[in-house]
């Protein structure tokens, strides 16, 4: 059994080692170089994409989509686990949180880039038609934002007042700021009361706005009656494949994080174990789903329909295709099968090919679509019937996702990745329990 | 001095050398090349109608045909080698003119019944004169509306107007007036009959305002008799539903129509989402002032 002291000291943020300031480094650069693209962009315009009438939705919303369904995390693991009383949840939740905030925060950028101009952000707010997907998804991103950001900071008031306590001789600046963040916690009776309720009311609140904010993305696609779109059951598709998404991203973070900040002891197998488990589940729900997408019209596509198969199948995007279905979905599931599989390392690998598939998948969703419009144009460019983004497109995409990894490390770096009072909470409860069987 | 001189007339030399080419190809230069008009006249009778001239004017001007704006035209009658004036008009910007013509009942024919109307331009600074005349015999149609079998039928009959003999073997049109351009029934040529007439039967289905359909029989382009035309209002058309979804509430109207069940469902789901969040930010108040 662990004392009090040895968790708070084990748990409380820490500064950079040498590798963490490379890591933080190289994705600043990283930033920067977005920046630039991005800049150029908004100057040149959108000739700089190698977007065209045809694939009018290119990279920008396929990484929209893959941060949306990351973003989906919150839901699955915070509300899902702690509503269905999976106490194994505590070294998960705030990094789950963390990750969360991050990803929505990066879907409202990019949606903002893909506009080209960012001032017409303003027009979706003033001309807004409640009819529209879009203004669906105006309402319900900032919204999630929100919701994320309470979920995130209602756990952490116990840990602030922690944090303030720990640093006040060594830190007294830093103490200072985690005591006003801390709200004059206390940890009374009234306090806790009100600190348990909001949970409970936030675990509800996530879940039904992650199902929403799931719902509208997947609704802004199937609305518009295009091959590929145009499916009544987009939506689980979209919540099944965003709950893919957000597992394989905690497990990977996870596993970094507990290496980085030498957490073995708090993020044990046991847990890796679980989400293996959970993985594997999200997993085979979604294949299930991409079955029910593809293998239907397999049968009963129309012409165009037919086209669109073909060209996933064996066509031009069979090898992603295949290569995100196979290694991205039916391959974590057999690996996920074995207990060797749902070890630490395996899971950090089989995390990141989940992650690097789930951003692929969002790409094959979207761009081969794209390709079969619903009125084919007579003499089209011969450019406008392939579409591969361009280098301004790779440079803004990469820079966004290394802001969410931005995001992520510096709340890492200043927050407690673990909850501090809750693991204490539930190391005195155990040696409670444990000084109460009879020897 | 004299030297000077000398140079003042070497200049004035080299001055009209230069000088006189270009007045004399200025001068070719100034006579404008006039252009010839064509002028197309065409005569049209509508029954119980006044009867009227389309005229167009047009120029071969650059190797290029175009129209002759503005410019007078006088119309005229033609009886026993004498030009008896009916009036003047003058082409829109589309180089076309309508002349309204007076009763035939003042236009004298010929003994065989025969009318010969002229048009002519009496030529300007930039066109020559011309002119163009156009010869027919008065003609009428009358029509009748019929039911046969539960089928609607129009019968039309043309006959001469001297003589009131029927005209055989002439083409009628049969068509319903539209906004853009007529709508043609029957078959593509109805000959007439030994009696001059025809029956064509008008198909159910066609829309028209309040079920209206004006019905039109034309005789057109006739060598004869020109172009006549007789105009029928015919209840035998499908009313025309005026579609109001414009102002309604519906997917696609603007915002301030937005449907019921959406305003209420996002509303609602507005309420459900703010609504705790505001708890929520209640509570960590609350949590700040509890100790």
């Amino acid at each position: 059994m662990r004392n009090y002291d040895t968790i708070v000291a084990d748990l409380a943020p820490r500064k950079f080692g040498r590798r963490g300031i490379i890591w933080i480094s190289i994705l600043s650069l990283l930033i920067v170089l977005g920046i630039i693209a991005y800049v150029d962009q908004v100057i040149q315009g959108q000739k700089v994409t190698n977007m065209n009438d045809y694939s009018l939705w290119g990279i920008y919303i396929s990484n929209f989509v893959f941060f949306v369904a990351t973003s989906f995390v919150g839901s699955a693991t915070v509300a899902i686990l702690r509503l269905t009383k999976n106490e194994w949840r505590t070294p998960l939740v705030r990094i789950a949180e963390i990750i969360t905030l991050a990803c929505i925060i990066m879907a409202g950028i990019t949606i903002t880039i893909d506009m080209a101009r960012p001032d017409r952000v303003m027009y979706l707010f003033i001309h807004a038609r409640l009819q529209s997907p879009i203004t669906w998804d105006i309402i319900i991103i900032p919204t999630f934002i929100v919701i994320s950001l309470l979920l995130l900071y209602f756990p952490l008031l116990p840990d602030f007042a922690v944090l303030k306590k720990y640093y006040a001789e060594s830190k007294p600046r830093l103490s200072k700021l985690y005591g006003r963040l801390s709200l004059k916690w206390t940890g009374n009776s009234e306090q806790k009361a009100l600190h348990i309720k909001s949970i409970r009311v936030l675990s509800i609140l996530i879940l039904m706005a992650g199902v929403l904010l799931q719902t509208i993305d997947a609704w802004l696609f199937s609305t518009t009656y295009r091959i590929g779109w145009d499916s009544s059951a987009f939506a689980p598709y979209f919540i099944s494949g965003a709950f893919v998404a957000g597992i394989g991203a905690l497990v990977t973070v996870i596993y970094v994080v507990r290496r980085t900040r030498k957490l073995e002891n708090y993020i044990t197998e046991y847990h890796f174990d679980k989400m293996g488990k959970l993985l594997a589940l999200a997993c085979i729900i979604y294949l299930f789903f991409n079955i029910n997408e593809y293998v239907v019209p397999f049968f009963t596509a129309k012409k165009g329909e037919d086209a669109h198969l073909h060209s996933l199948l064996v066509g031009n995007y069979a090898f992603l295709f295949w290569l995100v279905t196979v290694v991205g979905l039916v391959l974590p599931v057999i690996l996920l099968f074995f207990k060797k599989g749902r070890k630490p390392f395996s899971m950090f690998l089989i995390g990141m090919i989940v992650v690097i598939g789930s951003w692929w998948k969002r790409y094959i969703i979207i761009t081969p679509t794209l390709q079969e419009p619903i009125l084919p144009i007579q003499g089209v460019p011969e450019s406008w019937h392939s579409y591969f983004p361009s280098m301004h497109e790779w440079v803004i995409t990469v820079a966004t996702l290394a802001m969410a990894l931005l995001i992520i490390t510096l709340l890492i770096r200043f927050l407690p990745a673990v909850p501090i009072q809750r693991t204490a909470d539930e190391e005195e409860v155990a040696s409670i329990q444990l000084k109460q069987i009879p020897s | 001095m004299r030297k000077s001189k000398s140079n003042l007339s070497g200049l004035r030399i080299v001055f009209w050398i230069f000088i006189l080419p270009l007045m004399v190809f200025s001068s070719y230069g100034q006579e404008v090349q006039k252009n010839r008009v064509r002028i197309k006249a065409d005569y049209i009778k509508v029954m119980n109608s006044q009867s009227y001239l389309d005229i167009k004017v047009i120029s071969r001007i650059d190797r290029q045909m175009q129209d002759v704006p503005n410019i007078e035209l006088e119309v005229y009658y033609e009886f026993d080698n004498d030009e008896i004036p009916l009036g003047k008009t003058k082409t829109n910007m589309s180089g076309a003119s309508r002349f309204i013509l007076p009763p035939l009942s003042e236009i004298k024919a010929d003994s065989t019944g025969t009318y010969t109307l002229g048009v002519a331009f009496g030529g300007n600074e930039n066109f020559k004169r011309g002119s163009r005349s156009v010869s027919f015999k008065d003609a009428n149609i009358i029509t009748q509306l019929l039911e046969i079998d539960s089928t609607n039928y129009i019968k039309a009959s043309i006959t001469k107007a001297i003589d009131t003999t029927p005209v055989v073997n002439s083409s009628l049109r049969v068509q319903v007036q539209r906004l853009i351009r007529p709508l043609k029934i029957g078959e593509d040529f109805n000959y007439t009959d030994e009696n001059g007439t025809i029956l064509v039967s008008v198909e159910k289905g066609i829309p028209g305002p309040e079920g209206i359909l004006t019905l039109e029989v034309v005789l057109a382009d006739s060598d004869d008799y020109g172009t006549v035309k007789a105009i029928t209002k015919a209840p035998l058309g499908v009313p025309i539903v005026k579609d109001n979804s414009f102002n309604e509430r519906s997917l696609w109207a603007p915002r301030d129509r937005t449907p019921y069940f959406i305003l209420i469902f996002t509303i609602l789901l507005l309420v459900l989402t703010w609504g705790p969040i505001m708890y929520l930010i209640r509570n960590l108040y609350k949590i700040y002032k509890s100790q």
